[in-house]
């Protein structure tokens, strides 16, 4: 008969087992690892953030060629410039509209502007800032038969030149000292804006009792003769537009024609060309640091050598033909080095003209067309081999920073179900280890004669 | 005479084992040892049966041991082929190369 069974107490069985000293160790390593390829990649992502950066200076300096390229477009043709033989007589200036030529101006008077000057009156204005001519508030100022109502700020002289000066009359006011220091009698003085006569009742101020202006002095227009025309021509300014975009100021008369020459100048041109010789030594030098030894982040990249390409077809541009046929015709050459330079002197040794048609237009052919066609083949915003690298780079970027990301969660996933798992297996080799041990003692104990286990 | 309990216990012990249910494992080898020993409490002082029943307890745990550790160090091992694999997946979001011998015929 089996004996009464005595309570079982149930063996509680934990720790680890014998093998997971290693473990944490085994799965740093193994992390570790891991990680390896994605340290590989960021530095992937550093090497092409490099190129990015190398990429977008690249970029910066061939805008700035492209802008030194334009600025020659601009000056081209030169900019028209006048000059006078006597300078005492007429001065000259042209605009970009005025044709290159000769031209001469006989002044034979200067004209002069109609003016009038108020009486004296009973008791003199000894100061102008209290004292009036009139102590009316209001006034009617008449140039030329138009009359104007001038209101003065207050009741003094000068506030009554400053009201006339706002006005829209055609005339400005002054005041002047007839009298002495000591006894002075200030007076004010109108005169017309522009030469020429106003008739005898040319200027008139009234304060509506009293006619305040006398001394009337009627003007006359200025006289002068063009390119040796017998006809005597008027003006009632000073400024005359002798042919469009030439104005001469008349300064004085002559008796004999003053010529004024207008010609092209050339030396914004020359400035110009100057500017993109820097320009282009500056594009040259940062191609030339992603060549060759201790070369940049781009080093091997075709596009080092598209941007070389298209430098070089910019300075060996030739138009086959004419008296200007290079870039060097005139002055702008590059030695052996590459670097290109400008040389005025050999620039004023040419014939203008033909640097002018050498040079072309961006859009109508020669050296402009061929240059801006070559840069915006390179640095055009949105089809241009520098922005197509660009893209492709930040392309690169993003598709290493995904797979990056992509690479640290498969890491993270890994570790953990390998931790998992062998932490159960350890958990589970620790629970038989345990048990068998005291099952075998339990039965030794209480079995002796069947200790086997 | 093993007791048909205690068969079964044993079967479903090794087969947890065998497949790596280690909580299972850890569940049944308790259960197992506890019926092992209250079967052996049931029999009269110095039955046989009894030490059959201890043989049996000892040979069941032996075997679920070792087969856990041997699933142990292939759960270890899986992990260092996983990781090296890796350490060699592409990196730079380059197409794979796929391994080529070359036979010298």
């Amino acid at each position: 008969m089996a004996t009464s069974a005595s309570p079982i107490s149930i063996p509680t069985f934990s720790g680890s087992s014998t093998f997971s000293s290693s473990f944490q160790q085994v799965l740093t390593n193994a992390v570790e690892q891991a990680s390896l390829p994605i340290q590989q990649m960021q530095n992937d992502v550093t090497g092409l953030t490099s190129q990015q950066s190398a990429l977008t200076q690249l970029e910066s300096t061939f805008e700035s060629l492209g802008s030194a390229l334009q600025d020659i477009g601009s000056a081209a043709s030169g900019s028209p410039s006048a000059s006078v033989s006597v300078q005492s007589v007429v001065s000259a200036s042209a605009t970009s509209s005025a044709l290159p030529g000769t031209y001469s101006i006989q002044v034979d008077t200067m004209g002069s502007y109609a003016t009038a000057m108020s009486q004296a009156g009973s008791t003199p204005v000894t100061d102008p800032t209290t004292q009036n001519i009139s102590s009316a508030s209001s006034f009617t100022l008449t140039v030329n038969g138009t009359n104007t109502t001038i209101t003065p700020a207050d009741g003094s002289l000068e506030g009554l030149a400053s009201a006339i000066n706002s006005s829209s009359a055609g005339v400005q006011a002054t005041i002047v000292n007839l009298g002495s220091n000591t006894s002075p009698d200030y007076r004010l003085v109108v005169t017309s804006d522009s030469l020429g006569s106003l008739g005898s009742n040319g200027i008139q101020l009234s304060d509506g009792s009293s006619e305040l202006l006398g001394n009337f002095s009627d003007g006359a227009p200025a006289t002068y003769q063009v390119n040796g025309s017998s006809t005597v021509l008027q003006s009632n300014s000073p400024q005359v537009t002798l042919s469009p975009g030439l104005t001469v100021t008349l300064l004085g008369t002559s008796s004999e024609p003053v010529t004024v020459t207008v010609s092209q100048d050339f030396s914004s041109l020359q400035s110009a060309l100057s500017n993109f010789a820097s320009a282009y030594n500056s594009a040259v030098g940062a191609v030339g640091q992603q060549i060759g030894q201790n070369a940049g982040p781009l080093s091997g990249q075709s596009i080092v050598y598209t941007l070389s390409d298209a430098l070089q077809s910019i300075s060996q541009y030739m138009s086959g033909s004419g008296a200007v046929a290079a870039t060097s015709d005139f002055g702008l050459s590059v030695d052996k080095t590459g670097q290109m330079s400008f040389d005025a002197s050999t620039f004023d040794t040419q014939n203008s003209a033909a640097i002018t048609q050498f040079l072309g237009s961006a859009t109508s052919g020669g050296f402009m067309q061929a240059a801006t066609n070559a840069l915006t083949a390179v640095d055009d915003p949105n089809t241009g081999d520098l922005e197509t690298e660009a893209n492709g780079l930040q392309d690169q970027i993003n598709s290493e920073n995904q797979l990056i990301q992509d690479y640290q969660t498969r890491v993270t996933t890994m570790e953990t179900s390998l931790e998992s798992q062998l932490s159960q297996a350890d958990a589970a080799i620790a629970v038989l280890q345990s048990q068998k041990t005291y099952y075998a003692d339990l039965f030794q104990a209480e079995y002796p004669a069947t200790s086997s286990a | 005479m093993i007791p048909p309990l205690l068969e079964q216990l044993e079967k479903k012990l090794r087969a947890a084992a065998a497949c790596r249910r280690y909580q299972e494992v850890t569940r049944l080898a308790t259960e197992f040892g506890q019926a092992v020993r209250a079967y052996a409490q049931s029999l009269p002082k110095g039955d046989r049966r009894a030490a059959e029943a201890a043989r049996k307890l000892d040979d069941v745990l032996s075997w679920s041991l070792v087969t856990l550790q041997a699933a142990r160090s292939t759960c270890l091992a899986e992990l260092r082929r996983v990781t090296t694999a890796n350490r060699y997946a592409s990196p730079c979001g380059e197409p794979r190369r796929a391994a080529a011998i070359h036979l010298d015929a």
